[in-house]
Formats: C-alpha cells, sequence, structure tokens
C-alpha cells in the first residue's frame, strides 16, 4: 500500500489554481526530486500534501485516511518537514533542537523517555552530527545547520519527511553530502520528498522526478529519462544547449 | 552520549536552582529584617520558623506589614518576569513586555472602571472585601485580555520591534485618555484612590487580599509551566510549530489568557509596575543562556522573586524613614536596562532572530 496518495487534487490560493487534476503516488522508501521554475507551485503543493494547507478541492491520503481528518497531533507522527526558513531561536543548542523533533511523542512537560533519547541519537548517528551537539543554532554554518534541520525531523520518526529546497546556499560539496544523506534516508524506508533546482545533482539520487510546469499536468518519470527526453528542459524553459 | 549529556546538565541545573532558592530565601530574610525599624536577621529568622518573640512590637510589624509586603514582592516578581517571558515568545519579539505593551493600561481600565462606576453607583464599598478583590482581579485581568488580544493580532503580523512599541504606547495613551475623562466626571475621593493605586505599592496588601492574588499567580504560574512544551515548539517558528502537531490559535489563546492573569492581577493590587516584566526574562536568558522554557520558567520565578525583593528594599531607603513608591525604583533602574539591552542587540537576536 502506498504512504501517500491524492485524489483528483486542486492546489492554489484563494481563488488561484496553481495545478488541478493530481494524481499523486508516493511509495514507501521512495526519494522524490520536484522541479520546476520558481512560482509554479511546488512549495504550495508540498504544503498540501502536508496538511498545512487547505486543497481547493480532491483530497490527500495519507495511507487509507484523509488527511483532514487525522488531528494535527497525531499527523506530526506521520509527516516531518524541513523549510527553507531558519528556525526562529537561534541561540538553541543542536541537542535542544533535535529533542524538539521529539515534541509529538514527549511528556505534556516536553520530558523525554528512553524512546526518545533512542530516536534522537539514532538522528545523530545518521547525519553524523555528534560533533555539533552543544554548538549553538547561530554557530553553525549552512551545511551544518542543513543537516542539523534534517536530524531534527529524523528524531520525529516519521514515514515522509518533506524539505523544501534542502540543498539551496550549500557549496557544491555539501549539496552532495545532504542529498546522499537524504538517499541514505530513503533506503531505511522512509520516504523523501524534496524540491530542487540541482536537477543534475538530484537526478543522482532520485528514484523519481515530479515536473512541474504552469499549466500542465504534473510529469512523472525516472530523473534520467526526464532528462534524457528532453522534458526537464521543456518544464524549464530552457534553450537548446544547456543541460 | 546524549543520556551522558542530559545526565551532566541536569546536575549543573540542579546546583543553579539551589543557588538561587538560597538566594532567595537570603534577600526575603533580608528584607524582612529591614526597613524603617531595625529587626535583626536573627529574630526575622525564628519569626519565620514559628517562634514568638518577645518584642510584641516587632512581632507585629513582623505580621502585619513586613510579611505580606515580602510576600507580595515574591509574587509579583514571578508574576510580572512569566508574562513577560511568555509575551517575548508569543510576539518573537525582545521588547515585548506587560508595561510597554500596555497590559499595564488595560489592567489599569479595569481597575478605573471598577472604582469609578463602583462609587458612583455606591456600591463599592457595600460590598464584602473579598468580593470587591475578586471583582478587581477579574476586571484587571479582562483589561489586560482586552489589550493584550488587540496587540496580538496586531504583533502576530509585525514583528518590527519599533511598530509594535508604537502601537504598545498608542494603547497605553489611548487608554490613560478614557481613564483621565473618567477622572474628570468622578469626585475627589475616587480620583484619590485611583492616583494612589496607579503609584504602585507593594505594601498595601492585606492577608484577605494576598488570599486572592496568591492562588491566581500560583495557578499562573502551573499553567507556565504546562506552556512550556509549547513554547519551546513556538521557538522553532510557527510553520515547524505547526508541522510538531502544534494547534496555534489554542496556544497562542492560553498564554494570552495566562500572560492576562499573571500581569492583570498583579496590576490590580499593586499597579502599574514598569520594567520588571521585560528585564527579568532576559537576564535569565543572559546569565543563563538558555532557551529552553521548562528552564526558563522557574529561572524566572526566582529571579523575578529575588529582583522584585531587592527593589523593594531599595524603595525603604533602610534606616530611613521615607519610602519610595516602587515603580518609581523599577523604572530609574529598569530603563537604563532596557537602553542597554536595546544598544548590544547584536547579541539580543540570536534569542529572536531579526
Amino acid at each position: 500500500m502506498s504512504l501517500l496518495h491524492t485524489h483528483d487534487l486542486a492546489i492554489g490560493y484563494g481563488k488561484k489554481t496553481l495545478s488541478a487534476g493530481l494524481n499523486l503516488v508516493i511509495e514507501p522508501g521512495q526519494l522524490i526530486g520536484l522541479i520546476g521554475q520558481n512560482g509554479v507551485g511546488k512549495s504550495t503543493l508540498m504544503r498540501t500534501l502536508c496538511g498545512f494547507q487547505a486543497a481547493l478541492s480532491g483530497e490527500v491520503f495519507i495511507g487509507e485516511k484523509a488527511i483532514k481528518s487525522i488531528p494535527a497531533s497525531e499527523l506530526a507522527k506521520k509527516i516531518s518537514v524541513v523549510l527553507t526558513e531558519k528556525p526562529g531561536a537561534q541561540n538553541l543548542t543542536v541537542l535542544e533542537l533535535i529533542s524538539l523533533g521529539r515534541h509529538p511523542y514527549s511528556g505534556w512537560l516536553g520530558q523525554l523517555r528512553e524512546a526518545d533519547v533512542a530516536a534522537m541519537e539514532r538522528a545523530f548517528e545518521q547525519c553524523q552530527i555528534h560533533y555539533l551537539l552543544e554548538k549553538r543554532l547561530h554557530q553553525l554554518s549552512d551545511g551544518q545547520l542543513q543537516k542539523v534541520m534534517i536530524a531534527r525531523a529524523l528524531a520525529q520518526d516519521t514515514d515522509l519527511i518533506v524539505l523544501d529546497e534542502p540543498t539551496s546556499h550549500l557549496d557544491l560539496r555539501n549539496k552532495v553530502e545532504v542529498l546522499e544523506l537524504l538517499k541514505h534516508v530513503s533506503t531505511t524506508g522512509k520516504s523523501v520528498l524534496i524540491s530542487t533546482h540541482e536537477i543534475t545533482l538530484a537526478a543522482k539520487v532520485c528514484d523519481t522526478f515530479w515536473g512541474m510546469d504552469f499549466g500542465q499536468p504534473i510529469a512523472i518519470d525516472l530523473p534520467d529519462n526526464m532528462i534524457r527526453s528532453g522534458q526537464v528542459k521543456q518544464l524549464l524553459h530552457l534553450q537548446e544547449g544547456v543541460l | 552520549m546524549i543520556r551522558q549529556h542530559f545526565d551532566t546538565s541536569i546536575s549543573k541545573w540542579r546546583l543553579v536552582f539551589v543557588g538561587l532558592a538560597v538566594a532567595l530565601v537570603l534577600v526575603f530574610l533580608l528584607s524582612i529584617a529591614l526597613g524603617s525599624v531595625r529587626i535583626p536577621i536573627s529574630h526575622t529568622f525564628h519569626f519565620l520558623i514559628g517562634q514568638p518573640l518577645e518584642n510584641a512590637g516587632w512581632q507585629s510589624i513582623l505580621i502585619n506589614f513586613r510579611l505580606p509586603k515580602a510576600l507580595t514582592a515574591v509574587l509579583v516578581g514571578a508574576a510580572l518576569g512569566l508574562s513577560g517571558l511568555q509575551m517575548q515568545t508569543l510576539f518573537r519579539n525582545p521588547v515585548a513586555g506587560p508595561f510597554i505593551l500596555g497590559v499595564s493600561s488595560g489592567a489599569g481600565l479595569g481597575v478605573a472602571l471598577v472604582i469609578f462606576l463602583g462609587f458612583s453607583f455606591g456600591v463599592y464599598f457595600g460590598i464584602p472585601d473579598l468580593a470587591r478583590d475578586w471583582l478587581l482581579v477579574v476586571s484587571a485581568a479582562l483589561g489586560s485580555f482586552l489589550v493584550l488580544s488587540v496587540v496580538g493580532l496586531a504583533a502576530i503580523r509585525i514583528r518590527n520591534s519599533v511598530s509594535l512599541l508604537i502601537i504598545g504606547l498608542m494603547f497605553g495613551s489611548t487608554i490613560s485618555a478614557v481613564v483621565s475623562i473618567m477622572q474628570y466626571f468622578s469626585q475627589a475621593e475616587n480620583i484619590q484612590a485611583y492616583v494612589i493605586w496607579s503609584f504602585g505599592s507593594l505594601g498595601s496588601l492585606s492577608w484577605g487580599e494576598l488570599q486572592v492574588l496568591a492562588p491566581v499567580v500560583i495557578f499562573g504560574c502551573l499553567l507556565s509551566f504546562a506552556l512550556s512544551k509549547r513554547l519551546n515548539a513556538l521557538l522553532l517558528g510557527d510553520n515547524y510549530a505547526t508541522s510538531l502537531g502544534l494547534n496555534l490559535k489554542t496556544t497562542r489563546l492560553l498564554i494570552i489568557v495566562n500572560t492576562s492573569l499573571l500581569a492583570g492581577s498583579v496590576t490590580a493590587f499593586c499597579g502599574p509596575i514598569a520594567f520588571v516584566g521585560l528585564a527579568i526574562p532576559h537576564l535569565a536568558r543572559m546569565l543563563f543562556n538558555t532557551s529552553n522554557h521548562l528552564l526558563l520558567t522557574p529561572l524566572v520565578i526566582l529571579l523575578g522573586a529575588v529582583a522584585m525583593l531587592i527593589f523593594d528594599i531599595i524603595a525603604q531607603l533602610p534606616g530611613s524613614d521615607a519610602v519610595l513608591p516602587i515603580n518609581a525604583v523599577t523604572s530609574l533602574l529598569g530603563a537604563p536596562f532596557v537602553i542597554w539591552l536595546v544598544l548590544r542587540r547584536n547579541n539580543l537576536h540570536y534569542s529572536f532572530d531579526q
């Protein structure tokens, strides 16, 4: 059974429909790259899939359940996010930030149990960030911060992690490291959905590309197929000779 | 590895809290020992552990004046500090605080309505003391709630400190204007009652009034502990907080109710007290370098109580017969602190990302 699927979903704001008739499926362990131009609706689609924003019409299902019918506290155990915005309080320590990932599970005062500590330990291990444990967020480089934010999402222990442009602002080495980390995460059975403009790098790790274009249905294909067939060029409106 | 880290940090924090608790006890003893009549600390200590004093005059001064006043100072410091802490986190704004956001003015409006309308209908002195006290608390809390809700609606959209300050100040002056109009149309004795209230005082509370203030503040403290998990999630920003399963509307409402209750009840009894609510949370963050509300809540309670007791000792001008209004002391010490705070913003922004 799929982890998440949509039925005839339309997304947008108010009267403005960005994309309609979407029937998308996310399988367990899939790493999906969402590509398209700025303003095409990538973030809106992600927000709608996460239940942050209501669909204009149609439904998002997690397993068999419509996302609307899942209480926020339960949904937080199914989907975690890494957003483009930085966390508000920059003087949190890395450990405090990652422990906030256990928010849906921890006690009513936020006290952590053995299972919470174990999940945090796994997140530190997977992201290889033990050495940052006591650092404050404002002391981290962009690449370190991104790994810490991913670790926080991992500590939330959800089946699906949604990341909005996780590689922006990073240098090439950090882009590669973050994408490889996400690939590794997806091999543990979690599904990962990222939006990205790093077509060539993402193509090396993603299982599938979802290509969005203005007024077009979403194109779904293997990354290599999509690049070779010229579809990527088309939906990014690129000139011949690029890519 | 994490478990190990938690263990060392727990023992570190245990030390901090024991230290603060000892400081609180010492300052409390000092505060009831000092005043226009000097009572030796050893005697006040005996008094506190329940031994009757030989000197009946001292006994009476301690029971009827100094003990209720010191207890009031503890409640006021804790309540104002907590409401400032929660406003700063909710509005993600370092200059938020009960006095600056006009919350104290709102409470003042509630109090003014009770005093002026109560007097004009001739019922203010007619009702039992306890009922009147509760009426004051409820109307002051409602006044704060009103102001905080409106300012809150603006502040959630406005992240800019200056704009928020201006809105708070405008609220303050609008409400002062309303209160002036009420004063203009009322008799001298009502005006006197209101003006005396607006000076701020810790010493005017009877044991009966403390029986109203204490449960409200203790309830607010407990609610603050219960809210600290939600407040921590808010530190990440609204979107992350939502993704952690937090209901933003409920959370904001609970915080606004709690802060109005804390700031409103204190203001009802002690008048508008400036700067404590703003400065104490910053002091706690700077001294102990943490943003975690589960730690900040007890830290602010203890620091607020200690600071308020010290302010009160200063206001007593020990050794003299004169007493300064408490609001003058908190403003004299608080205003320079806030100026300094704004000037060294390069450090401040780490807590608020501005």
